[in-house]
């Protein structure tokens, strides 16, 4: 018995919801474009052109690499490759070099996607290894002093939008979460990035288990561990956790399994930063908890209907998920205090290539998708 | 459970029209998961209308009759939708009418209306087929609650609607009879709110019969889910309802029990709804068992275009496309559809787990297209292929197209084979 996926077999259902991967992938572009709005009037043209590189270089490369590995000629057509386009140049700052941002974006779709048999089947969030391969393959020009002191090209300064229309001192509050002129080029107005959350939540692109879980956990562990404001910052783990930790291929697929992914991850993000790990924890946190999110939605399966949950079974699989986690964290922890996180995206690299040329059927691998 | 389209306004108004009869029917002899009949009339033969063609054959197997006065041509095999082997009576329509009754009998005892079940060969009109006197018990104070399936989850339908509109005083005489013969502690009558203006029409009834307002939710006409939404108990797939007091009957059942206790006339008639895309002359149809659907087609108005759609049995989720326009209409045939073809794009799995939120036994069904793929049996028994009931609700939500419930249909067999 065998079938060749690609085929579609015309059976049941004969009626099928209109919504598509290119309507998903264009309600995530929409939530982004205020965003990137901002972008503009924070960067002026540097960020226009950092997003252009981005999404060209994506794109291309999807076409190339798409047709030269996988023999498919209409992966454009799903509009994956502009998403992860726009989210890695989301998270740079306006004064990275144009070949950088094209080498990221086009690292990303190899390497994030198309190795992995293209959109869905890869573990990893795309446009987050992009950045990773970044900051290994430049790492003078990435933690580069200059990098991120681009107030020649701020367009607006200010905006006094609260102030006018209340009063000055919450007002003020209220404009810097509207608008503020520092950080990466999708982290300048903290309030569309909440409001771009809640248009994919009300569209169903993502749910609110993952943000949910985080953000009770950051702040939770914030609390205990006693960190102050200026290690983290808000934009970043919101832009993070709003469209990085949930995109659908890298996340858990079950709603209990969301909440644990969230959770966890908000607490691996907060003991990265706790130990110091200033610019990348969100990257590490999120890619830490995507190599796990197969396994978790195989623990955390939902209910079937008439039945009771194992929980004695779930707790101990839980436990141990936990555990292994823990166990990855500390090791990138290791890895980032002896500066060697460039062998681990090395091993990363090599890795995908052998699985792209022999794919072996192991049980990490039969969980993946279709 | 997930909302989904609907397209009932086409069929919704109106009384039920009448097909005019077919020159051949052919009659099925299999019903349910059960034995089928067994065939007690010889080619050649004459037969009247309403007499017994086929006997059933087993427990779980259900009696044929003949909807039409006519002379059988040949008892043929074929290969029926579900690609299964299946044997037909075929019979030649000679127009004159000539009519069986039942025997008729005062039916006081649930022993005798499990009979009258038995003798007038009805089955659950929904779509599953189940010999409906297995489902009645045969001795009072085992039913509690009876539920009266009127919610019509699936899209395009609007047969039991249209039965609940125009036909309720037939209905709500076998709920007399069956309150005076099972004395349940309640009937409640279960139809969506998009069908609420059906209230007043059973508010004159409220004394032998409840109105429960249900979600427009897919799919809610599915058994478990309805007992769930009506009674709060949730059943296992294994559980049979009657061992907790309950027991569900679809409106098209209990209208061919009103025929049967009522008229003395078995199940050989049962409401079509015929629908689909631009198709003109929709509506609701007094269909013959056995009726080609060619037959039901064209007498509704449309005869050509028939390369570019997909005609289906049953509803657009549930329901088997026919790609032989001479199979007939069976007992549980609940529309005949002529659906667009519209081209379907496959993408790869994006594990949004759309299908996962949709499935109503809280499954994930994604996990079968990959055991599938791999030929994974250990992967369809953790997974639980066997709970599932296979709605589509996932398949219809599914972003990527990917062939679900092939895989599940599929995977079911290949269990089987493996099992073996």
């Amino acid at each position: 018995m065998s079938a060749d996926y690609r085929q579609v077999i015309y059976s049941n259902p004969f009626v099928r919801a209109r919504a598509k991967v290119g309507t998903v992938m264009f309600d995530v572009v929409l939530s982004l474009l205020p965003i990137l709005v901002f972008a503009y009037l924070a960067a002026g043209t540097r960020a226009l052109q950092i997003l252009g590189v981005s999404v060209i270089a994506a794109l291309v490369s999807e076409f190339v690499f798409s047709w030269f590995f996988l023999r498919k000629t209409n992966s454009l057509k799903d509009g994956s490759a502009l998403v992860t386009a726009l989210l890695l140049a989301c998270t740079l700052s306006p004064l990275t070099p144009w070949y950088v941002v094209a080498f990221g974006a086009s690292m990303a779709v190899l390497f994030g996607k198309i190795l992995w048999g293209g959109l869905g089947r890869n573990l990893f969030n795309p446009a987050l290894v992009g950045r990773e391969m970044m900051t290994v393959f430049f790492p003078a020009v990435m933690s580069s002093g200059t990098l991120w002191a681009f107030q020649d090209y701020v367009q607006v300064e200010d905006i006094r939008f609260f102030r006018t229309i209340g009063e000055s001192t919450s007002g003020e509050y209220w404009d810097s979460l509207l608008f503020k002129t520092t950080g990466a080029i999708g982290e300048y107005s903290i309030l569309f990035i909440v409001l771009g959350g809640l248009f994919l939540l009300l569209r169903k692109r993502i749910s609110w288990h993952i943000p949910f879980g985080v953000f009770v956990v950051f702040f939770l562990f914030l609390r205990l561990l006693d960190i102050s404001p200026e290690h983290y910052s808000i934009a970043g783990l919101l832009f993070g956790t709003i469209f990085m930790a949930t995109d659908m291929p890298s996340s858990p697929s079950t709603s209990s399994g969301k909440l644990y992914y969230g959770m966890v991850l908000g607490a691996v993000a907060a003991i990265l930063v706790w130990q110091q790990v200033r610019f990348e924890y969100m990257s590490y946190a999120i890619l830490i908890m995507n190599g796990f999110s197969r396994e978790i939605s195989s623990v955390f399966k939902p209910v079937v209907w008439g039945e009771k949950s194992d929980w004695k079974k779930i707790t101990g699989q839980a436990l141990l998920l936990t555990l292994a986690i823990a166990t990855i964290t500390l090791a990138v922890l290791q890895l980032h205090n002896l500066k060697a996180i460039p062998y681990a995206v090395y091993v990363y690299i090599i890795y995908t290539i052998i699985k792209f040329k022999f794919p072996i059927k192991n049980s990490l691998i039969k969980k993946q998708s279709v | 459970m997930i909302g989904i389209v609907s397209y009932k306004d086409q069929t919704k108004e109106g009384d039920i029209g009448r097909l005019e009869s077919p020159a051949v029917l052919s009659v099925p002899l299999s019903a349910s998961l059960g034995k089928p009949a067994f065939p007690v009339v010889e080619p050649g033969e004459r037969v009247l209308k309403n007499q017994l063609i086929g006997r059933a054959d087993g427990i779980v197997s259900a009696h044929v009759h003949s909807p039409v006065s006519g002379i059988v041509l040949e008892i043929k095999t074929a290969t029926n939708i579900s690609g299964k082997s299946e044997t037909f009576i075929v019979l030649e329509n000679d127009f004159r009418e000539e009519a069986l009754q039942l025997s008729k009998s005062d039916i006081q005892t649930p022993r005798n209306f499990v009979n009258l079940l038995k003798d007038a060969g009805i089955v659950g009109a929904g779509g599953a087929q189940f010999p409906t006197h297995v489902k009645f018990p045969s001795e009072t104070g085992k039913l509690k609650t009876f539920i009266i399936n009127g919610a019509e989850c699936e899209p395009y339908l609007t047969a039991d609607f249209t039965l609940m509109k125009n036909r309720y005083r037939e209905l709500m005489q076998v709920v007399e009879l069956i309150r005076k013969v099972y004395q349940p502690d309640k009937v409640v009558l279960a139809i969506e709110k998009r069908n609420k203006e059906l209230r007043s029409v059973f508010e004159p009834y409220r004394e032998i019969c409840s109105v429960k307002l249900l979600p427009d939710s897919y799919p809610q006409g599915s058994e478990l889910q309805l007992i769930h939404s009506v009674t709060g108990l949730k059943l296992k797939k294994t559980q049979l309802p009657i061992s907790k007091g309950v027991l569900v009957s679809n409106v098209g059942t209990l209208y061919g029990i009103y025929k049967a206790a009522f008229e003395g006339i078995p199940f050989t008639e049962r409401v079509v709804t015929v629908s689909g895309d631009n198709l003109e002359g929709a509506g609701n149809y007094w269909v013959k068992v056995g009726t080609p659907v060619r037959h039901v087609l064209a007498s509704a108005g449309k005869i050509s275009g028939w390369d570019n759609c997909h005609v289906v049995l049953g509803g657009p989720m549930m329901g088997v496309e026919v790609h032989r326009l001479d199979t007939p209409v069976s007992k549980g045939t609940s529309g005949v559809l002529a659906l667009e073809k519209r081209p379907l794009e496959a993408y790869n799995c994006i594990q949004c787990g759309y299908c996962v939120d949709a499935c109503p036994m809280g499954l994930m069904p994604m996990q079968f297209a990959v055991a599938y793929r791999e030929n994974d049996l250990k992967a369809f028994e953790e997974y639980r292929l066997g709970q599932c009931i296979e709605c589509g609700a996932c398949e219809y939500i599914c972003p990527s197209n990917v062939p679900l419930i092939d895989s599940i249909k599929r995977g079911k067999q290949f269990i089987l084979v493996n099992h073996k």
